[in-house]
């Protein structure tokens, strides 16, 4: 288990990984890359310190995750291609997309930068300016075909920008904090408000994409949860989305706001259009989006239609006999497939014509 | 996460303590990392003295950084001094590390503060 005789068997873990039939051209690179600087490691053992080598172990270890995520077939597919989009609004290039199919009922986004690492660390491997961005996207395999329900990844899509471009912790710097309370160290009272400061990022973030139904499914997910030193009470999460939508002045906006102009050179604006989905729905139809703004718009729009079949049933397809299982069941599908539409219209629009 | 469940790690400074663990063990590696250091800690100064001016240009080790020091005055002095050194003496990398390797962490912390306290949030 020394770092060297560990480093051997993840260059055959991630050949082995790559050879993989459903695996991703992209991912195929990456890991083809990646043994090449762990074979690099191995060789030139002698020159580099001991906790470099341990370092660049580690996070080996880690992005093998992110490698055997690319070839699962258990992502929501739908939603992860609609989170793509968003995450072009902020960060130009191209994002090797993985996937992790959870037991757990947890959304989560997370990256790996092992090649910003081999390009500052490992000076004598002549590979340097490869640096994709890698991101890791972990939901529920419950909701693998429940795109309504996969709403709080977009809260996470925040946090992953909001890291990237470190906007939350840059408006500590900008926007200093309320007066540490009495009894209190510095440091802990500023934790507390760079994680809340976060919270309410993604919050805001997860709203310009899907409007109300953020906070609606934090509601669901948290409804009353209390101020802790992570996270801030659900009522004033809500609040502050509300006061968003709403434009209404704000000073944890502002200064989000402010930062995230500084940081990322743009600010928070809504992106949805919310789509009239109720007559496509109601004839058990799938509804024609027709650009983006309504790509993201139709997840509050069916987050609405769906709570309010379950809440007062009246379309047509809705009888006695079908549960709410059915109900969700059913919505989550037209969703689905309204979304797979746009792509492939979308992807068929792209194929070049050989009229020429 | 969305609502309150596992600790979430903050792996950005991973370099950073990479360099001070190598200073504090007066290790040779790589001038690439030496020069990425210097740059996160100059920035880091900078941002401290002129956060406006220098925010949209920094990187994001330097920022994290920054927030460490702003509520550490003695780990900034130390900063500071190390920013004018060509060579970092072990103990000034020593003391940097352990510093920065000592930060509170609420999410594995079970800490309990009034409703006054967030109110002022």
């Amino acid at each position: 288990m020394t770092p060297l005789v560990n480093l051997h068997i993840l260059a055959k873990r991630f050949t082995q990984l790559s050879k993989s039939v459903y695996f991703d051209p992209a991912f195929r690179e990456f890991s083809q890359k990646t043994v090449h600087a762990i074979q690099h490691v191995i060789e030139n053992a002698d020159y580099y310190p001991d906790d470099v080598i341990r370092q660049f172990e580690n996070q080996a270890w880690r992005v093998m995750q992110f490698v055997r995520g690319s070839r699962s077939n258990d992502a929501p597919h739908e939603t992860q291609y609609v989170l793509r989009k968003a995450l072009k609004d902020w960060i130009k290039s191209e994002a090797l997309l993985s996937s992790a199919a959870l037991e757990d009922f947890i959304f989560f986004l997370n990256t790996e930068d092992i090649w910003d690492f081999i390009s500052r660390s490992l000076n004598r491997l002549s590979d340097q300016k490869y640096k994709p961005l890698v991101v890791r996207i972990g939901s529920p395999e419950a909701f693998k075909h429940r795109p309504v329900f996969c709403i709080p990844l977009f809260h996470e899509l925040g946090h992953f920008v909001d890291h990237y471009y470190e906007i939350s912790k840059s408006s500590l710097l900008l926007s200093p904090i309320p007066p540490t309370p009495p009894n209190l160290p510095l440091q802990t009272w500023q934790l507390i408000n760079l994680h809340h400061r976060m919270e309410h990022f993604a919050d805001l973030f997860a709203s310009c994409y899907c409007g109300e139904a953020s906070n609606n499914s934090l509601l669901a997910i948290a409804p009353d949860n209390p101020d802790s030193p992570t996270h801030p009470s659900t009522k004033k999460r809500v609040a502050v989305v509300g006061d968003f939508l709403n434009g209404r002045a704000n000073q944890m906006i502002e200064l989000l706001q402010q930062a995230s102009n500084a940081r990322a050179k743009q600010q928070l604006t809504v992106k949805f259009a919310l789509p009239e989905v109720d007559s496509a729905f109601n004839d058990v139809l799938t509804y024609n989006i027709t650009n983006e703004n309504e790509l993201y718009g139709i997840f509050p729009a069916s987050w609405n239609y769906l709570h309010s079949q379950l809440n007062t049933p009246t379309a047509p397809w809705i009888d006695n006999e079908l549960t709410a299982y059915g109900v969700e069941k059913t919505v989550n599908d037209l969703v689905e497939k309204s979304i797979r539409n746009f792509e492939i219209k979308e992807r068929w629009s792209g194929v070049p014509t050989d009229a020429n | 996460m969305i609502a309150a469940a596992s600790s979430r790690s903050d792996r950005a400074l991973e370099s950073v303590l990479l360099v001070l663990r190598l200073e504090s063990k007066n290790q040779q590696y790589p001038d690439t990392l030496k020069s990425y250091f210097r740059t996160v800690i100059q920035q880091t100064v900078d941002l401290l003295d002129r956060p406006i001016e220098v925010a949209s240009q920094a990187m994001p080790e330097a920022v994290s950084l920054a927030v460490k020091i702003s509520s550490d005055e003695e780990l900034r002095e130390l900063i500071e001094d190390i920013l004018k050194v060509d060579n970092i003496s072990s103990d000034q990398a020593e003391k940097a590390l352990s510093s920065l390797e000592a930060s509170f962490d609420p999410a594995g912390e079970s800490a309990h503060f009034s409703k006054e306290i967030y109110a002022t949030i």
